[in-house]
């Protein structure tokens, strides 16, 4: 199984396939997109699957749910406005987080906070329910790997299967020979464990 | 707005928490002479005091957001679609107005490239013989005899029946070639869109007992009710039958079956070449299967919408090997290829491409996902 090789990996909620137009798939279903569809219901998707994530994320740099609101909206109008020209080579999720991490960066830019390893924007991943990717701060990661080992087994089990190795619920639920209402508890437990912990780093 | 000192991160998080030494107090205080600085710190003592743990995922409503997009977009967008709506109101009225439609999705995705997709364009061979080419521009033919007057405007010929009694034995021969596609509308109201590469013969009005038409290729059948007069496809290999009903059929002389698939209506097929006195009675969302080298026959339950997604500007492929995908875009686009690597042809695709995109765009997305890599040069594909 593939590691989503741009390295945000969503850890908990559904990974569901969109196939808008103008996009080939792998045989596993993974899209692989150039241009973004001018399609609304392809939006309305991205509404549904990242809205409220992406607005958490917003929220951990802003400190102001209304402004994450604002960034995020901003976000969408401006895909909108020029789908035609953008080219993503990742996916459509990397994109819609660091467009909104950089619109956010730039809103604080002028409090002259400098956050030399990027720990705040890792925080901010964690905060969005996002287990941050591989360039983050060595420390953090630690300190995540260091939490899911210290999860009790079968947790840490599919929290591994699906933040590391990239599998479905469902591939996680045949794979441990358990129910996808199983998987899908420990996902958001294991969760709320990483964020209670780790959120000692973001204050 | 003031100018402030710079803080750390990590300064700021001990702030927040309250975890300042002395001297790290007195650089806070520093910073915090600035209003701006003083108000973000405020949010994020607040912040940080949160009861309990949100769940990201809930924590917002989309629907509000969504609305809000939807406003503006159509705000936006309003301009663009009041010309687009003028535009399809003429193509309804049938009107002989000479009219240039011009494709959008085509310009945006074809300008600059070099293999450009296909377009309506078609032969037409009418029964005095005359040969006439039709693309983009307008043109009234009118036939001996008045029994028919056909208007043509880009991409569909009308005809257009006076109600007055004609000989049934005359025929037209409607040819698409390759990178070509057109769509005709019969006397009765039945409209037939023909994909490239493809031949429709037709009689220039229909008798009293049945509506005969005759095609090799593939075309896309949406055909008016008439209970006194069935209307009857003959390709090669079946005959179809059917008496109001949406249907598309593949029969192209160089593929090894012959594809019938039904969106709507009933169908019957008979006259099968190679089972003689077999009928097959078809329902919406099933195919009808020949194997012309085998000689056998079966229906299969698909999704219509994959094999008509042609009419509606797109190719859609369904687990289909690249040998499938390339014959189908060899039709539209101007390219040949060569598999250097033989195994290339059974990799498999899934996903849907404009049909007006440029080749090349959609050689780079095959080169994304596809174990092989493809090269264009000329119009030459390598696949290696």
């Amino acid at each position: 199984m593939k590691k989503n090789t741009v390295g945000v990996i969503i850890a908990s909620g559904e990974q569901t396939e969109i196939i808008p137009y103008g996009y080939f798939c792998l045989a596993d279903g993974t899209p692989a997109m150039t241009k973004i569809p001018h399609d609304r219901g392809y939006f309305k998707v991205l509404y549904e699957q990242h809205y409220s994530r992406l607005v958490s994320f917003a929220a951990a740099f802003l400190f102001d749910s209304d402004e994450a609101e604002d960034v995020v909206q901003e976000v969408f109008v401006y895909m909108w406005e020029n789908s035609g020209k953008i080219d993503i080579t990742g996916d459509i999720r990397s994109y819609l987080f660091t467009s909104v991490k950089n619109k956010s960066l730039n809103r604080i830019k002028h409090l002259n906070v400098i956050d030399a390893h990027s720990d705040r924007v890792s925080a901010a991943y964690l905060n969005a329910g996002i287990i941050p990717d591989d360039d983050a701060d060595e420390e953090l990661l630690v300190s995540i790997a260091a939490l899911i080992s210290e999860m009790p087994p079968q947790m840490r089990k599919v929290f591994e299967l699906h933040s590391y190795s990239g599998l479905k619920y469902h591939e996680i639920a045949t794979h441990l020979e358990i129910s996808i209402n199983t998987v899908k508890t420990h996902i958001s437990r294991g969760f709320v464990i990483l964020r209670e912990k780790l959120l000692l780093l973001l204050f | 707005m003031g100018n402030s000192i710079n803080i750390s991160w990590s300064l700021f998080k001990k702030a927040v928490r309250g975890n300042l030494e002395i001297e790290e107090q007195e650089i806070f205080n520093e910073w915090l002479r600035v209003k701006e600085n003083r108000l973000y710190f405020e949010k994020a003592l607040a912040f940080s005091s949160r009861e309990g743990v949100p769940d990201p995922e809930q924590q917002y409503d989309y629907h509000r957001a969504w609305l809000e997009f939807e406003k503006h977009r159509h705000h936006r967008n309003r301009e663009r679609f009041l010309v687009l709506a003028r535009v399809a109101a003429i193509l309804i009225l049938l009107a002989a107005i000479p009219i240039f439609l011009v494709n959008r999705a085509r310009e945006a995705g074809s300008s600059g490239a070099d293999i450009l997709p296909g377009r309506s364009a078609a032969l037409l061979t009418l029964a005095d013989g005359r040969i006439i080419r039709i693309t983009g521009a307008d043109t009234t033919i009118s036939l001996e005899g008045k029994s028919s007057d056909i208007l043509v405007y880009s991409g569909s010929i009308t005809y257009q029946h006076d109600g007055s009694e004609g000989v049934s034995n005359k025929f037209n021969s409607l040819d698409v070639g390759r990178g070509e596609e057109f769509s005709l509308n019969l006397s009765d109201g039945t409209v037939i869109k023909v994909n490239s590469e493809s031949n429709l013969k037709y009689p220039v009005i229909f008798n009293s007992r049945a509506r005969e038409v005759w095609l090799s290729g593939e075309a896309y059948f949406d055909v008016a009710p008439d209970s006194a007069r069935p209307f009857i496809l003959h390709t090669g290999d079946i005959n179809v039958r059917v008496l109001g009903t949406t249907f598309n059929v593949a029969a192209y002389g160089d593929e090894e079956t012959e594809v019938l698939t039904l969106a709507e209506g009933k169908i019957e097929v008979s006259g099968i070449k190679g089972l003689p006195g077999k009928t097959f009675e078809i329902k919406p969302n099933q195919q009808f299967v020949l194997n012309k080298t085998s000689l056998s026959a079966d229906i299969k339950t698909v999704d219509a919408g994959l094999y008509t997604a042609w009419t509606r500007g797109r190719f859609v492929f369904e687990d289909e090997t690249l040998y499938s995908l390339f014959r189908k875009l060899q039709r539209w686009y101007d390219i040949s290829v060569f598999f250097l690597d033989s195994e290339a042809q059974y990799e498999r695709f899934t996903g849907q491409v404009p049909r007006f995109e440029s080749f090349e765009t959609i050689l780079q997305l095959l080169n994304r996902v596809s174990n092989y890599e493809f090269e264009l040069k000329n119009n030459i594909v390598t696949v290696k």
